[in-house]
Parts: structure tokens; C-alpha cells; sequence
């Protein structure tokens, strides 16, 4: 009895510590489950960084422009749509135009990117480069999905997939030569975002 | 809609459904700091989206335990469906869920920070030892059904996994106070800070002085006491993909604990010696042959009578102590394939003399546990693990005072006066080994199954196999159908199974002969013996559920759950049985936000318990509560909650006790004064001076008076 439990005990793990090995070499991507969580996660971000941003007296008066590009089967247009809407108590949503095109759409995209925005957000399922993004002359502020974009543009703004968590990478220096003024509270808010120089 | 059931891709809707609606409610509600803390996956454990679980999930945050007025989180379960929550004197509470465990047992599995709390020595748990303070407190899942493909051996009627906050999320100081007309104090202090880049600490202290209650006579029930904590803990981040968490705990709480020892020594009232009464009762009546009170000296004097039976009271008060300590730590990361990964290990310690029976033990216990979990494909998400714990006792056993006469005991035919009421005859050492995988299957993106089990070989439950299937189906974005199955094993306690309890004494009135009689004239014990072959419990559990949001403000939840336990343990009296038991009901539960300033949760819950087809009746078939808040202006709420619980019976030997049903209403106001500091006011239990709700049966001599009271609590945020 105690050798076959000894033996059974060894067989669980010799499973547990081979398949946890094999898994790591094994191919992964993320649920449809977990993506959409993501960018809720994302959009409530997004809606708490637009308070800390001191908007000049011109987007005051005609309103914050925020275009998001890439297709979105996650929701992440709708999430943010509603949580501006929400977070305002249903009426700050007349201070904020959204609108979103999908990778079909950039010719448009660009063309509304090219006459300006606040905000500009890539969906992880965006076609637009490193390259489209530096050809961009319109002041505002990028926002990108992982370090390697974010790495090699001029974007001040990621958001970054570790840990089972979605943190916010942020490059001060790029966000004020990007025109943006950011309130100095969000300094204090060190242990919920990654500041890191380029 | 038939092609998303069947494997095929389906469209899912743009717009957002009623239950992503709430979702983003509720993560706007976040700061930044908890933001980050939000794990995307949640497939270890069940820790997933609320609407998303193919299960009966509550979650209880610190602002639900501080605006219900809660001095303690196991009093915030009371307003959570199926739980069935009592309190016995002013340190003891009693926790139950869907009318599977008696009186006492708390049948499922309780974690804090993964480290399991369920006391092995008598299946219970001690929820003041374990309570830290509210500042810290992440949250508290409680998850009703049986968890045990991943959770294992006793998540049996459910899982309460309590999590804390990181280090990084308390920063600053935290200050919690309250105290209670009945005279009963708590404070907390938290104090968190950065050592360096990446590397948070927080420690803090707890400290809850309980005032005395009355028992239901009006006698003091001599309950007064404390408990006092301190804790710790240190999270520094190793790179961007690994951190490491240690943390530990200190607790200590000196009470007294009674006995009851009025039906204790028992007179025969038939040659037969198959009725009795209480020798105090004998006494009284001038039986004949009733024993000189000089063969019992020790007793204690009597001390008024018991109800409703009429039967003089007799007890005995001991010293309770308890000293518990733990350190755990924590080793997390995540490969650059996304396998996240974890290793847990905790050392504990834990010393307690329950000096009313005599019964002392220290427990060492030593725990390691891997978990991995990653996305496989596009569709899988797998989550799998590994465990070893080891468990060593010192057992001590006492004879109190009362008992030291003069006894013939029968194993060994000879009169003794040092036989302790609790004699433990099991091994001084345990081992468990287990091991537990899990996929979730993503079918399309309305319907998914997780399935997998747990395996576990341990020298208390042998070697079981623990399956479990759930499944969840989005008939429409707005409503989810659920249902489960799993079998879950319940190992018995230490006590159940190994310990030989002495519950009482006969005396034999008849003239001593050396062979026709020779226990004549004498004091016999009398005691049952620990059962070792009590097997494991083992349930079938089915569930079944739907989940609705018809819209953004409004949730409603239906489950219901049919449960077979096979060998299900109960105790006394007199004796552990292994016995078939059922147990059938449901929950339905609602959610409502009546405008932006008035919020409603509700619940009603019936279970019907059935041992070997005898209806059940120490838990209370039908239970309901109604919490409101309402905000009277920006920094002003006023909170009614509504409790009702039906009637039930307190088990005896000799002296059962009917509880009526009782509904409870506490009202509050909460003043938010700026961002940092709340006030609280709150009356408790306003409809009724007072009522019983539940004690340890055969211990306690009868409840205490559970009293209309008003509490004042202050707290500062960091």
C-alpha cells in the first residue's frame, strides 16, 4: 500500500513538473475572455489619465477628439465610450468625440488623424507601424499597446500585459514635448505606473 | 444562435451587455492602485469575472463590511445567500452554509492568502484569530458549492477565499476605530511605506477587547476577553516578470470557555440502566440509592437551572488560550509565454488549551504548493498545480478539576480518578500530497466548460480523486446559464476520528458483589470511542444556475443545487455516525441600483437537510436579507439592512433548544469627511431587546442574549 502511494505520489509529479516545463515551449495567446477584460481594464485607465490632463482652453471650449484605430472585436471603443459616459455622471460625454475606424478604415483614419486629436489610441489589433506613427505631425498623445511599440516610437503612452495584470507605461519626458500637460498628482501615483525614460 | 452553441465562431454583439455594463461600473470605482492589481485571468481558482462564473460566487469588499456596520468580516456574511452565520458568545462565531453542516462543523474550506484556516483538529475554524484588519483587506470570495477540483479535500459546501491587499496598495497610515454600547472595543492601525524601487512593506496591529454578554437566564456568561494580532508583510518586485511576497502574522486571545456539566453523572432510573436522569435530579426526588455526594466531592455546586428542560445547572469554567503564528511567502511570475506561475509556502504554529476539556495541543504545519496556469490555443485556458503539506501534534490531555473522583473505568477495570474527558489516540504526524489540473474551454464566446480535478494521498483521506465539470452559456448578452457537477471529499476531524471522548459518568446504585456485581456502589465512565475507519465524506454535487441582468441596474441571480453525501459526519450526542444526508435549495439573489443614490442587495434562500430521510432541523430552512443604501448628500449615506432568519433547533443530549425565527434591523449613517476620514453610527438589531442564536451544543450550557446595541466607528484611509 505505501509503495504504490509512493509511487502514485511520484507519477502526479512527474506530470505536473514535465507538463509544466512542456507548456513553456508550447504556443499561447489570450482568450477572447481575457482580451475583453483587458480592455475594460485598458478603458478605465484611459478615462481616469483624461482627469489628469490639464486640456488647453481651445480643447476646453470644442471638446476632446480621441480616435481609436485597429479592429476591436474586445469592445474596447464601446467600453470607453461608456466609461467616459459614466464617469461623468452622463454628461461629460458632450466634451469628448470617440470615434473609432478599423484597419479597413485607416485611409480615413489618417485623414482624421491628420486634423488633429488629443488622444490617439492603437488597438493591439491595429495595422499601423512604428513607421505611421513617426509620420504623424498633429500634436497629441499616443497611446500603444506593448513595450515594443512603444519602445520604438514616439508614443508616451502603453499599456503593458504582465504579470496577469495590464499596467501603464508612461514617458514624461515624451508627454511634455507632446504639448501635454499632466497634472503633477499623477506623479504620486509611482506604484500604479511604470515612469521610464526612452 | 445554434451555430455559437456548437463549436461554431459566432458574432458576439459590439454593443456592451448589461453585465460588462456593471463590470466597467465597477472597475471606475477603482483607483489607479487597484487598477493595477486586477488580475485579467482568473482561471486559478475561480477568481473570474463575477458574471462570468459558472458558479454561485459572493464577493464582500471592506466597504461592504464597514457601511453594514460589520465589527468583523464573518459578520458581513450575513448578508450573503445560503451562509448561515450565528454567534455563540462574544468571541465565538458560527458559520454554516446550505444546510449541510449541524451546528458547529464549519464544512468548507476557508483561505487567507491561500493559507488554509479550518482548524484539522475539530473541523472548525476560529474567525477571530483570523480577522486582519479592514484597511488591508482586498476581499472575500465566498463561493457556495463544492470547489474541490481545484481547492481539494473540504471545499465541500464552499470555498471563503480571503485575499489582502500588496504592500504597495496600503501606503501611509490607516487608523480603524470602534466601539460598541455593549462595551465591546476594536482598533486597528495600519502603517505602510517604500523601501526602495519596487519593494513596498505595510505592518499593522489589531486589537478587539470583548465586553461580557449575559447568557439567555441573565446570568454573565464570564465571556469577556481579548484577541490581539500584529502582521506584517514585504512584496518586492524582481524584474518585471517575477515579485516576492512575505508576510506573517501573530494572534493571541485569552478567553474562558464553559462546560456544561448538568446532565454529566446520570442516575439509573431502571435495572435496565436504559434511562437516566441527571444525579442533581435523582437527588431531588430522594431516589433510592442515589450516591453520597462524597463519592463526587469535586463537583461544582449547582448554580440555578437550565431551560426550558428545568434540570439544575451545573458548569465549569476554564482558561481558553490561543496563540497562533505564521510566515508565508510568496514567489510569483509569469514566463514570457504567459505561463503565470506561482510558489506558496507558509510555516504555522498554533497552541490552544481548551481547558474546560483538558485538551491541549500545539500544531506545527509546514506547506508548499506550485501553481501554474497559461492559455493554450486560443480557447484553453489551463491551470494546474502541485502541493505537499505536513502536519505534527503535541497532544496534551488534562483531567479538570471536576472530574478528579474516583471512576471505575471499564477498558481498564479499575477505579481511577485522572480520566480526562478527551483522550487522543491518534498518530502525531501527517502528510497530504496533491495535485490538481483544470482547462477552461472557450466552446465559442457564449459558451465555455471548465472541467478537471483534484488528486490528493494523504494519511488522513487516503487517496481520492475529486472531479468537477462546470459550464456557462450566454443564452443572450444579458442572461447566463450555469450548471455544474463535482464530487468533493470531507475528511474527518482529528477529534471525530481519533479522540475518545469520556461525556459522562453512571453511577450503579446496586450493593457491590465480587462477581454478580462488581461495579456496585462505584462511579462507571462513560465514553465512545473515536471511529478510525470514518472514511471521507463524499458529495455529489449538482448545481444548476441562471444569471440575468435585464439592465445595467439591475442583477439578478437564481441557483439551485441538490447535494448526496455519502458518510457524512456527525457529532454527538453521544456519538461520531456516519451517516447518508441530503441536502436540496436555493438561492435567489438581486442586485439594484433604484437610482444614482439608492443601491439595493437581496437575498432569499431555502435548504431542506435531510440525515438517512429525518428532516433536519438545526438549520433554518428559510433566510432572507434586504440591505439599502441611500446617499443623502455628496458625503452622507444612510444604510437599513434587513436580516431574517427562520426558526431552528439547538441540538442536546437533554436539553434541546427551540430558537425562533427573528428578523434584524440595523440602521446607520455614514459621514465621509473629506477623501481620508469616515464616521460611522450605527444601531444594531432594533427591533427586539434580545434573542438567542446559537452556541456549541454540549459544550455551552445555553446561548448568550444577542442584545440591541449602537456602534461608533471612525476610520482614516491611507
Amino acid at each position: 500500500m505505501i509503495a504504490q502511494r509512493a509511487v502514485l505520489r511520484y507519477a502526479l509529479f512527474s506530470l505536473v513538473i514535465f507538463g509544466a516545463w512542456g507548456l513553456s515551449f508550447s504556443g499561447y495567446s489570450q482568450t477572447a475572455e481575457q482580451n475583453r477584460k483587458m480592455a475594460r481594464i485598458e478603458a478605465s485607465y484611459l478615462t481616469h489619465l483624461t482627469k489628469y490632463i490639464q486640456w488647453d482652453s481651445s480643447t476646453k471650449k470644442n471638446g476632446v477628439k480621441i480616435i481609436i484605430h485597429g479592429d476591436d472585436p474586445y469592445k474596447f471603443y464601446e467600453s470607453l465610450k461608456y466609461a467616459i459616459e459614466v464617469s461623468s455622471g452622463g454628461e461629460r460625454i458632450a466634451d469628448f468625440e470617440i470615434m473609432h475606424f478599423t484597419n479597413d478604415q485607416t485611409d480615413l483614419a489618417l485623414k482624421n488623424i491628420k486634423e488633429g486629436f488629443q488622444i490617439l489610441v492603437l488597438t493591439k489589433k491595429s495595422f499601423l507601424t512604428a513607421e505611421d506613427l513617426d509620420k504623424i505631425e498633429s500634436k497629441g498623445l499616443i497611446v500603444v499597446h506593448g513595450e515594443q511599440l512603444f519602445d520604438n516610437t514616439n508614443a508616451p503612452i502603453a499599456f503593458q500585459y504582465s504579470q496577469n495584470r495590464v499596467r501603464l507605461l508612461i514617458d514624461r519626458k515624451l508627454l511634455n514635448q507632446g504639448g501635454i500637460r499632466v497634472s503633477s498628482k499623477l506623479a504620486n501615483l509611482r506604484n500604479a505606473v511604470s515612469f521610464v525614460d526612452k | 444562435m445554434l451555430g455559437c452553441f456548437l463549436l461554431l465562431p459566432c458574432a458576439y454583439s459590439e454593443e456592451l451587455s448589461n453585465f460588462e455594463k456593471r463590470e466597467l461600473s465597477r472597475l471606475l470605482e477603482m483607483d489607479w492602485t487597484e487598477l493595477t492589481n486586477q488580475p485579467v485571468s482568473g482561471v486559478l481558482g475561480y477568481d473570474q469575472e463575477h458574471w462570468r462564473n459558472p458558479a454561485s460566487v459572493a464577493i464582500i469588499r471592506s466597504d461592504d463590511v464597514f457601511d453594514g456596520g460589520h465589527l468583523q468580516l464573518v459578520d458581513s456574511f450575513r448578508g450573503v445567500g445560503g451562509m448561515y452565520v450565528t454567534r455563540g458568545n462574544a468571541y465565538d462565531d458560527f458559520v454554516t452554509m446550505r444546510n449541510f453542516s449541524g451546528s458547529a462543523t464549519e464544512k468548507f474550506l476557508m483561505l487567507v492568502d491561500g493559507r488554509e484556516v479550518l482548524q484539522p483538529m475539530g473541523g472548525t475554524i476560529t474567525w477571530g484569530s483570523e480577522e486582519v484588519p479592514l484597511a488591508i483587506l482586498e476581499q472575500a470570495e465566498i463561493i457556495r458549492g463544492p470547489g474541490a477540483s481545484i481547492w481539494g479535500t473540504n471545499a465541500v459546501s464552499g470555498v471563503i477565499n480571503v485575499t489582502t491587499k500588496p504592500a504597495s496598495a496600503t501606503q501611509g497610515n490607516s487608523l480603524r476605530l470602534a466601539l460598541e454600547s455593549t462595551g465591546t472595543f476594536l482598533g486597528e492601525v495600519v502603517h505602510g511605506g517604500k523601501i526602495g524601487e519596487g519593494e513596498y512593506y505595510r505592518i499593522w496591529v489589531r486589537n478587539q477587547e470583548y465586553a461580557e454578554s449575559d447568557l439567555l437566564s441573565g446570568i454573565p456568561a464570564r465571556d469577556d476577553g481579548y484577541g490581539r494580532k500584529i502582521g506584517f508583510r514585504f512584496d518586492k518586485e524582481l524584474g518585471s516578470d517575477m515579485e516576492f511576497t512575505v508576510a506573517g502574522a501573530y494572534s493571541t486571545r485569552r478567553f474562558e470557555h464553559v462546560l456544561d456539566l448538568s446532565s454529566r453523572l446520570l442516575f439509573p432510573t431502571d435495572a435496565n440502566f436504559t434511562t437516566f436522569v441527571p444525579v442533581s435530579v435523582a437527588n431531588a426526588l430522594a431516589l433510592p440509592g442515589v450516591p453520597n455526594g462524597a463519592t463526587y466531592s469535586t463537583w461544582p455546586n449547582l448554580s440555578g437551572t437550565v431551560q426550558p428542560s428545568g434540570v439544575p445547572r451545573i458548569v465549569n469554567y476554564e482558561e481558553l488560550p490561543q496563540d497562533a503564528g505564521h510566515v508565508r511567502a510568496r514567489l510569483a511570475g509569469v514566463t514570457n509565454n504567459e505561463l503565470e506561475w506561482a510558489v506558496d509556502t507558509y510555516a504555522e504554529k498554533y497552541k490552544t488549551n481548551l481547558g474546560h476539556v483538558g485538551h491541549k495541543w500545539d500544531r506545527d504545519e509546514y506547506n508548499l504548493e506550485f501553481r501554474g496556469n497559461r492559455p493554450l490555443g486560443d480557447r484553453n485556458h489551463i491551470a494546474f498545480g502541485l502541493g505537499y503539506r505536513y502536519m505534527e501534534f503535541d497532544v496534551t490531555e488534562t483531567t479538570t478539576s471536576p472530574w478528579r473522583f474516583s471512576t471505575l473505568n471499564p477498558q481498564t477495570g479499575l477505579p481511577s480518578s485522572d480520566i480526562p474527558i478527551l483522550q487522543y489516540n491518534g498518530p502525531d504526524s501527517f502528510e497530504r500530497f496533491s495535485a490538481f489540473f483544470q482547462n477552461t474551454y472557450e466552446v465559442n464566446e457564449d459558451f465555455f466548460i471548465s472541467f478537471g480535478s483534484k488528486f490528493e494521498d494523504g494519511d488522513l483521506s487516503g487517496t481520492t480523486v475529486q472531479p468537477g465539470i462546470r459550464a456557462s452559456y450566454s443564452v443572450n448578452p444579458d442572461n447566463l446559464l450555469w450548471a455544474a457537477y463535482s464530487r468533493a471529499h470531507r475528511q474527518a476531524s482529528l477529534v471525530e476520528r481519533y479522540t475518545e471522548v469520556s461525556y459522562a459518568r453512571i453511577w450503579n446504585p446496586l450493593a457491590f458483589h465480587p462477581t454478580l456485581n462488581p461495579t456496585g456502589q462505584q462511579w462507571i465512565n462513560q465514553s465512545f470511542e473515536a471511529d478510525p475507519s470514518l472514511d471521507d465524506e463524499v458529495m455529489d454535487a449538482y448545481e444548476i444556475g441562471l444569471r440575468s441582468s435585464p439592465s445595467e441596474n439591475f442583477l439578478w441571480e437564481l441557483s439551485l443545487f441538490y447535494y448526496d453525501t455519502k458518510d457524512a459526519v456527525f457529532s454527538g450526542p453521544p456519538v461520531y455516525e456516519a451517516l447518508d444526508y441530503t441536502s436540496i435549495g436555493g438561492e435567489i439573489s438581486l442586485n439594484y441600483s433604484a437610482s444614482d443614490l439608492w443601491k439595493l442587495r437581496g437575498n432569499y434562500s431555502y435548504s431542506k437537510g435531510k440525515r438517512e430521510g429525518a428532516r433536519q432541523t438545526d438549520f433554518p430552512e428559510s433566510m432572507a436579507s434586504l440591505l439599502s443604501s441611500i446617499q443623502l448628500s455628496d458625503d452622507l449615506n444612510f444604510v437599513q439592512n434587513l436580516y431574517f432568519t427562520g426558526e431552528r433547533i439547538l441540538p442536546s443530549a437533554y436539553n434541546e433548544l427551540p430558537i425562533d425565527d427573528y428578523l434584524r434591523l440595523d440602521l446607520g449613517m455614514i459621514w465621509h469627511a473629506g477623501q481620508e476620514w469616515q464616521f460611522g453610527f450605527f444601531g444594531q438589531d432594533l427591533l427586539d431587546p434580545d434573542h438567542p442564536e446559537g452556541m456549541y451544543t454540549d459544550l455551552d450550557v445555553e446561548p448568550t442574549r444577542i442584545k440591541r446595541r449602537f456602534l461608533l466607528t471612525v476610520s482614516k484611509n491611507f
